[in-house]
């Protein structure tokens, strides 16, 4: 994921390499593998979306491949889909969404402002504590819930949401701030500088030159965090007292129905569609880079 | 518009470096002052100094009559144009230029008057809403530019600013940034490795060695006047021939030695004012140097002033001169400051080499014309009022 995030390679001259146009043997070979590799890929998705649309008895009898032998298509429902939001689903849906959306700008924006200072502002201790911050990525999420769950009766932070946010935000930071320090580091020194004579404090540069020019490495590490934050399910059992997220709701669904199956696959892809629209909608920032044209060429 | 002064400056990096060691430059207000040197001398630590962008180690920084060693770049109100231009990507060019004066909260309107002005004096006034990625590098240099003069700021601060330029645009640019200067009058620190910058752009000329200000003069006092054996081998292109030589005297006369003992040239009385010290000298070592312009046709000089039967190694005919290079016994001076001019590792190594064995090649200007063959024995005129002396151990010119 880190190959993803960093700037893209460039000539002595700082051009961005144009990645070489082959039309030879081996780059058809790779296309062919890769074609396989996707079909591979998506046919468990593609499954999920037949099987969906398929009621109960067919879902039990046969396979969702049956779908497309011959008269297949008449049994397809959409029953599933009213069913499964009758169940809760909709309300969990807002649920996820406002978990997941300021558990992913709450955690960027503080990491961005400590990758910032990491990268940019000379202090005493500064690469000693850089590690010590990285080096929380050891920490495994599981021996926090118990101290964190008396820190928050301590602090009396009774609400739901509240708790996901802080708890996601200090589960998020220590890769963030790995992340977001290399790109900002590897932002030209010069730039920053001119932004310095031309009279920019810290937190001009900051906001009017280093978000601008970070938002590849933003919107790389946004997608990472909204994946995480609206597939998680062990934070959200564990804080959530009065609501419900998709994933818990996913849950309940196929525990307390026992064998519905067909309900399960059509709350698996209300659950799938927010992080497909994210990825789709951010992608373009993982393979452009921002900082072209900004030093010679 | 204000003067800059720098008192006593020193620089040490944490890695125990001595960039800058015990400088004093006064840029006077509105001149023009280039600052110049072999790579890693110090110079661009010099400009970042003054820019804020490096802690002063020692030493008193003024900019006008304020000290400014502790003020941030902003509140120092300068304007530096950088080697890669550090334009900001995602901004215009108006937005690039304007840049500053919103930081200083100048009305929009003011800002938009100013960057079209500078837009129109840079010739940029239909790229101003371009972003950086879509001009020439020739454009966005001028942005770089322009971005410094919407400021009219205390100083211009320039770190190779043409050093990313092909040739010919170079030249261009290098007559428009002077005249810019001249127009504007303000007050101008330029640092550059290259020769002509240095020559042509500047009121006066600042030579660093290795963090030590060998000079600072006017370029042609430079250029005639070297205080030192560095600046004379530095400036100056082709550069300066400089032999290991023994002055004489006989009959009243001044006598240099060349080619270990075998010619001798008389040193006429223009040349002994120049440099009073070698009167006094008699059977001393010295560095002897000798402009290419000053070595020609045998005929237009004394007969006691022509080096004769040199072997013609090379000739390069170059239209409107012809360069001829020609072998002699004198050997190289081969010292810390030689090294620092010819701020070329491959190129010293081959002086080392030429000093082993005795003799070293001169190169002298001559007017177009039938070339002397090579291989043949040509005679040379030396114009010896333009020799040049100095102590051959410590460099220092011999006045």
């Amino acid at each position: 994921m880190s190959a993803s995030t960093q700037a893209p390679a460039r000539t002595a001259s700082g051009e961005i390499l144009e990645p070489p146009k082959e039309t030879t043997h081996s780059s058809w070979s790779v296309r062919i593998a890769l074609i396989i590799v996707i079909a591979f890929w998506s046919l468990p998705t593609v499954g999920l979306l037949v099987a969906s649309f398929r009621d109960s008895v067919a879902t039990r009898s046969t396979g969702w491949w049956t779908v497309f032998t011959p008269g297949g298509f008449e049994g397809l429902t959409i029953d599933n889909y009213v069913q499964v939001l009758e169940a809760g689903m909709g309300e969990s849906f807002i649920n996820s969404l406002t978990v997941a959306v300021p558990a992913t700008i709450i955690p960027i924006l503080a990491a961005a402002f400590a990758a910032y200072t990491f990268a940019w502002m000379e202090f005493k201790g500064r690469e000693l504590l850089f590690v010590l911050f990285v080096g929380l990525l050891v920490v495994p999420l599981q021996v926090a819930f118990i101290p964190l769950t008396r820190l928050y009766i301590n602090l009396g932070v009774t609400n739901d949401f509240v708790k996901m946010w802080l708890a996601h935000t200090g589960f998020g930071m220590p890769l963030a701030v790995y992340i977001l320090r290399n790109y900002i580091g590897s932002l030209p020194r010069e730039v920053i500088e001119s932004a310095k004579v031309d009279g920019a404090s810290h937190f001009e540069t900051f906001w009017k030159l280093i978000i601008p020019l970070s938002v590849p490495a933003l919107a790389a590490f946004a997608i990472f965090q909204f994946l995480w934050t609206w597939n998680d399910f062990l934070v959200a059992l564990v804080f959530m007292v009065n609501n419900e997220v998709v994933t818990v709701t996913l849950a309940e669904l196929v525990g307390s129905r026992g064998q519905d199956w067909h309900l399960l696959t059509a709350g698996a892809f209300i659950t799938m569609t927010v992080p497909l629209i994210v990825f789709f909608s951010l992608q373009r920032f993982f393979v452009r880079g921002l900082t072209a044209g900004s030093v010679k060429g | 518009m204000a003067k800059v002064v720098m008192e006593d400056i020193n620089k040490v990096f944490p890695d125990g470096t001595h960039a800058i060691i015990d400088l004093n430059l006064d840029i006077e207000d509105s001149e023009f002052v280039i600052l110049v040197g072999p790579s890693g001398c110090g110079k661009s630590t010099a400009l970042r100094m003054v820019a804020g962008l490096e802690e002063i180690t020692a030493g008193k920084m003024y900019i006008g009559d304020q000290v400014v060693n502790e003020l941030s770049p902003k509140e120092r109100d300068i304007a530096m144009v950088f080697q890669s231009y550090a334009l900001y990507p995602h901004m215009s060019v108006a937005d690039n230029m304007g840049f500053a004066l919103k930081l200083a909260k100048v009305s929009k309107d003011e800002i938009d008057k100013r960057v079209k002005e500078a837009g129109e004096v840079l010739g940029l006034t239909e790229y101003l809403h371009r972003k950086p990625k879509a001009l020439s590098g020739g454009q966005r240099q001028r942005v770089a530019m322009g971005r410094a003069i919407v400021r009219s700021p205390q100083a211009f601060l320039m770190d190779e600013p043409l050093s990313n330029l092909d040739a010919k645009l170079r030249v261009q640019m290098r007559a428009e940034i002077a005249a810019l200067q001249n127009r504007l009058g303000v007050t101008t620190l330029y640092v550059t490795h290259d020769q002509v910058e240095a020559m042509t752009m500047g009121d006066r000329v600042a030579v660093l060695k290795r963090g030590v200000l060998a000079q600072v003069d006017s370029p042609q006092t430079l250029y005639d006047r070297p205080d030192n054996l560095f600046v004379a081998g530095f400036i100056g292109s082709p550069s300066m021939n400089v032999a290991d030589a023994t002055v004489r005297k006989q009959d009243g006369n001044v006598y240099v030695e060349l080619d270990r003992g075998k010619t001798s040239l008389r040193v006429p009385t223009e040349a002994i004012d120049k440099y009073p010290g070698v009167a006094k000298l008699d059977g001393s070592k010295v560095a002897m140097g000798i402009r290419p312009e000053n070595l020609g046709p045998a005929e237009e000089v004394a007969p006691d002033q022509v080096w004769k039967g040199r072997e013609v190694e090379l000739v390069e005919m170059l239209g409107s001169e012809m360069l001829v290079h020609f072998k002699t016994d004198s050997p190289p001076i081969v010292t810390d400051d030689m090294k620092e001019a010819i701020d070329d590792e491959e190129a010293f190594e081959e002086l080392k080499k030429q000093a082993k064995a005795g003799g070293q090649t001169f190169t002298g200007r001559f007017e177009p014309g039938v070339p002397p063959k090579v291989g043949s024995a040509l005679d040379i005129g030396v114009v010896a009022e333009a020799m040049h002396f100095f102590d051959a151990d410590t460099g220092v010119a011999l006045r």
